[in-house]
């Protein structure tokens, strides 16, 4: 299992949402929430997918965490298609942890109960998997009396641990990171991410890093997929993109976000506020480009490359 | 006469647990017209409620000591004060679901201006039109509005009031990034150009660089530092200031490793004894963990910090 | 139920007079049941006395005596232990069904939800009281008969709670967060849905209760439940209400006694639900 290999792969991966409007049935309309998406994961890399509410990240995780069934497409592991099922033998090597660490946790449950959870249906005895709890506690910062304590007695950035190492315990090699820290206060969310970079470390974990915040991308992932209307419009290492963002909307995104520093500039691109639409045949972010060519409107924009590691949907970078 | 001036504040909030200081000894103000304050600090800092006393809107069960005086008038102790406009994060429930924008508009130059309809409903569309809204806007309904124009609706009629402050608290948490940029822009252009003081509360310092002029970092009720933004990106003098702005990962510049400020805000029932930071500061001494810091002057800046005593 | 938990529930006026009440009902009728020289189903010469005369037996006819000179104060006592009894089994029934229904319906949705749901919304087309005569009928008048029918009719007021707060139950991340970690349906309705249910569907039949026992003793009065010769306040009052000019005791005892009882339980079951709606805690 060398570093660098590719331990996930999707393949023209699909997740449609039929909408229907109430009057008339018969028109039926889709949120193409994960669409065409193409990507490999190389083992130990941390991939951040970024992008606004409505761009289909979080459906993107929920399809790879079987928590949702593609609609059309494959889902590779380890070169094993884990589209519809999972072998029993990657049972948990997958795993996923959620936003809100207020509601992740079932309230009545102690938190030693919450972790065991997952253990059982691997049919791991009840005494091994207690000592199982106790190390991730530890791993993840917390002392092991918090065993024997519920959820409300926790605060947010402690329960977040907690949902941490719930997902850690059945030894995952890829995990799912749900905007792990966007619930949570400046200076917790920092001691989050800065455990998440290390238990990657140690553990030699791929990290798949949902979230709106480029700024939290930039400090976590090796690589970036920036996600629109269900597509991945541009994706390349983290410094191609912070260094040359090309697609329209990357700019866009990249420039909303002002640096600390009150002498620095701060002109963010503002472009209009429109519903997303999920053209088929021209560009999806036509209607917010102001860049927009004749070109856009005919056809839709396939991936270039345009440098090693860096790929963009945008005519903009079309050879011809 | 100062349009804010907030003298030894303190809020307390009445539970069934007993009394919980919300905010203790809070000395603020803003100077002149035009002059934006970021509150800025984690959740149960203070700085919501602060917001709240301002604007006159603090919960029956609070109970709430000193003075804010508005424009030299005291506005503590008075039920809510309609010369403070709020502006909320969550806009669709400030704004009435069954009444058009342009009625909900209208309705309060015909309140407070005694305007008749139609000029109403043409001052409406000019207001709309400051914040960048177009005159269709006048007949639709909020939920037919995405969450940037809403705001945007919200922040027009909160200047429609002819306010002699605004308080905006995280009016764009709920928005996406790109619109977030917007509608703060928007917000800071129009109070910079009618002159209407604001305080703008928010988690985010970055952000808080960019639209304020001075900013006061708030931890556990107290305001621990307060003075020009460039005072505080440059030479924080707080140990907390300090730790937080090395604790945010930067968009411009990667960062090997994010400093921590280890444990977690106290909680509002059980502030630690002296200086409320001293369990998480670095440089903590024997007086920290014993008495409480003042609010000290340093160079014309304030800090709460044994540091500078 | 912790200690604390008890302790804070007496706190609430309602429920500490609902259980005050029931409590006398209780000792009252156990101890006529237990000391009582007179048996319920015993017949004698001493038919419609007055309340108060005073019998052979050493004992006086508290509550008087009935057409067959039957102690209606021991009577009415039995049938509280009859009447308790069965608006229990009716709950206990009708609660396990509509619950398993009501969850299975609320997690699982889809085709299986509507199927319920609309047998269970045609059950509640039709008046309550209408359909357990008819089924009652259908099935002759007998006491079993007459639980069964009540059991049915009230099946849709569990279903239709139970789905309902499945389904905001459902919208909670740890369902989900269940689902990821590899739990079945099955262990996540028992496991994580069941117990966020309980509280609120406890209160729900605790209110039903009550109701279970009118049911029952209307179907009883009109000859589709217990029969003579069993003590039942709903039958007492059916022959009873014969002699209201002679022996107004007759037919009214047992009505107290019912509306006492049903009384205490409603309190009772007001009393849990203002404890669980958190608004209400506050004011006290």
């Amino acid at each position: 299992m060398d570093e660098g290999s590719i331990i996930l792969k999707t393949i023209n991966l699909r997740k449609y949402y039929e909408v229907r409007s109430k009057i008339l049935k018969r028109v039926k309309q889709f949120v193409k929430a994960v669409d065409d998406v193409t990507i490999e994961i190389k083992r130990g890399e941390t991939l951040a997918v970024v992008g606004e509410s409505g761009s289909g990240k979080t459906t993107l995780g929920m399809v790879l965490g079987k928590l949702l069934e593609p609609t059309d497409g494959k889902i590779l592991f380890k070169n094993l298609d884990i589209t519809y099922s999972l072998p029993k033998n990657l049972l948990g090597k997958i795993r996923l942890v959620f936003q809100d660490p207020y509601s992740a946790l079932n309230p009545r449950l102690k938190i030693v109960d919450s972790l065991i959870e997952p253990l059982q249906i691997m049919n791991i005895g009840r005494k091994e998997a207690i000592e199982k709890v106790a190390h991730y506690l530890q791993l993840v910062g917390l002392p092991e009396s918090y065993m024997s304590y519920y959820p409300h007695m926790l605060s947010g950035g402690q329960r977040q641990r907690v949902v941490v190492a719930r997902a850690l315990i059945t030894e995952p090699e890829f995990l799912i990171l749900d905007e792990p820290t966007s619930m949570l206060d400046v200076s917790t969310q920092s001691q989050i991410l800065r455990l998440l970079r290390s238990i990657k470390k140690e553990k030699q974990i791929t990290y798949l890093f949902i979230t709106h915040n480029l700024v939290v991308a930039r400090y976590m992932a090796n690589r970036i997929a920036v996600m629109y209307a269900g597509q991945i419009v541009e994706i390349g290492g983290k410094s191609n993109i912070f260094q040359n963002p090309l697609h329209p909307y990357t700019r866009t995104l990249l420039s909303a976000y002002p640096s600390p520093n009150p002498r620095s500039q701060w002109n963010p691109i503002i472009p209009e506020e429109l519903t997303v639409k999920y053209y088929e045949n021209k560009c999806r972010y036509i209607d917010r480009c102001s860049l927009k060519m004749q070109k856009c409107e005919k056809n839709m924009p396939t991936d270039i490359k345009v440098e090693e590691d860096h790929y963009v949907k945008c005519f903009l970078y079309a050879e011809t | 006469m100062k349009p804010l001036e907030i003298s030894d504040l303190t809020v307390g909030y009445k539970t069934l647990r007993g009394w919980i200081t919300a905010l203790s000894n809070v000395n603020l103000s803003i100077d002149k017209k035009g002059e934006i304050l970021a509150l800025v600090g984690e959740s149960g800092s203070g700085k919501s409620t602060l917001g709240l006393a301002v604007a006159g809107l603090l919960s029956p069960n609070a109970r709430a000591n000193g003075s804010i005086k508005i424009n030299g008038k005291e506005a503590l102790g008075k039920p809510y004060n309609s010369k403070v406009a709020v502006i909320f994060q969550d806009a669709l429930a400030s704004l009435n679901p069954v009444l058009t924008i342009g009625e909900q508009l209208a309705e309060i130059f015909v309140i407070h201006e005694k305007l008749d309809r139609r000029k109403a409903i043409e001052k409406a569309k000019k207001f709309l039109l400051k914040v960048g809204l177009s005159e269709e806007f006048l007949d639709k309904y909020p939920h037919e509005l995405s969450g940037g124009q809403r705001q945007r609706a919200l922040i027009s009629m909160a200047l429609a009031m002819d306010p002699e402050l605004i308080i905006a608290d995280e009016p764009t948490t709920a928005l996406d990034v790109t619109v977030q940029a917007k509608v703060l822009l928007v917000l800071k252009n129009l109070v910079k150009s009618v002159g209407i003081p604001m305080i703008y509360i928010t988690h985010d310092i970055a952000l808080a660089m960019h639209i304020a002029d001075s900013i006061a970092i708030m931890y556990a009720g107290q305001i621990i530092e307060l003075s020009s933004k460039y005072d505080i990106f440059e030479n924080p003098l707080h140990p907390y200031t300090k730790a937080l702005l090395k604790s945010i990962p930067t968009i411009d510049s990667d960062v090997e490793e994010l400093y921590v400020i280890e444990g977690e805000p106290p909680n509002p029932d059980s502030f630690p004894k002296g200086c409320r930071f001293h369990p998480r500061c670095p440089l903590a001494s024997d007086k920290c963990k014993s008495k409480m810091p003042e609010a000290i002057n340093v160079n014309g800046r304030s800090v709460r910090c044994h540091l500078y005593g | 139920m912790t200690a604390k938990a008890i302790h804070s529930l007496l706190e609430i006026k309602r429920i500490r007079y609902g259980l005050t009440l029931f409590n006398i009902l209780l000792v009252t009728s156990l101890a006529v049941l237990l000391l009582s020289p007179f048996k319920p189903t015993e017949t004698t010469y001493d038919t419609l006395k007055e309340p108060l005369t005073q019998s052979e037996k050493g004992w006086s006819y508290v509550l008087g005596t009935d057409s067959l000179g039957r102690d209606i104060l021991t009577r009415v006592s039995h049938a509280f232990f009859l009447d308790l009894g069965v608006g229990l089994i009716i709950v206990c029934i009708s609660g396990a069904i509509g619950l398993m229904l009501g969850i299975i319906a609320g997690y699982v949705g889809g085709i299986i939800d509507s199927v319920i749901m609309r047998t269970m919304d045609i059950l509640i087309s039709i008046p309550g009281f209408i359909l357990a005569i008819a089924i009652a009928s259908t099935l002759g008048g007998n006491l079993w008969n007459a639980i069964l029918a009540i059991s049915i009719v009230s099946i849709p007021i569990y279903a239709r709670l139970s789905r309902g707060l499945t389904l905001s139950i459902k919208e909670n991340l740890f369902v989900t967060a269940a689902r990821e970690a590899g739990l079945s349906n099955f262990r996540i309705m028992i496991r994580h849905v069941l117990p966020h249910v309980l509280p609120v569907f406890i209160t729900q039949a605790t209110l039903e209760l009550s109701n279970a026992i009118l049911y029952f003793a209307g179907l009883s009065f009109i000859g589709l439940g217990a029969q003579e010769p069993t003590p039942e306040w709903g039958l007492m009052m059916s022959v009873g209400r014969k002699y209201i000019r002679e022996a107004w005791w007759f037919p009214t005892m047992p009505g107290v006694f019912m509306f006492l009882t049903v009384l205490s339980i409603n309190l009772m079951g007001d009393g849990i639900r203002d404890y669980l709606d958190p608004k209400k805690r506050l004011r006290g």
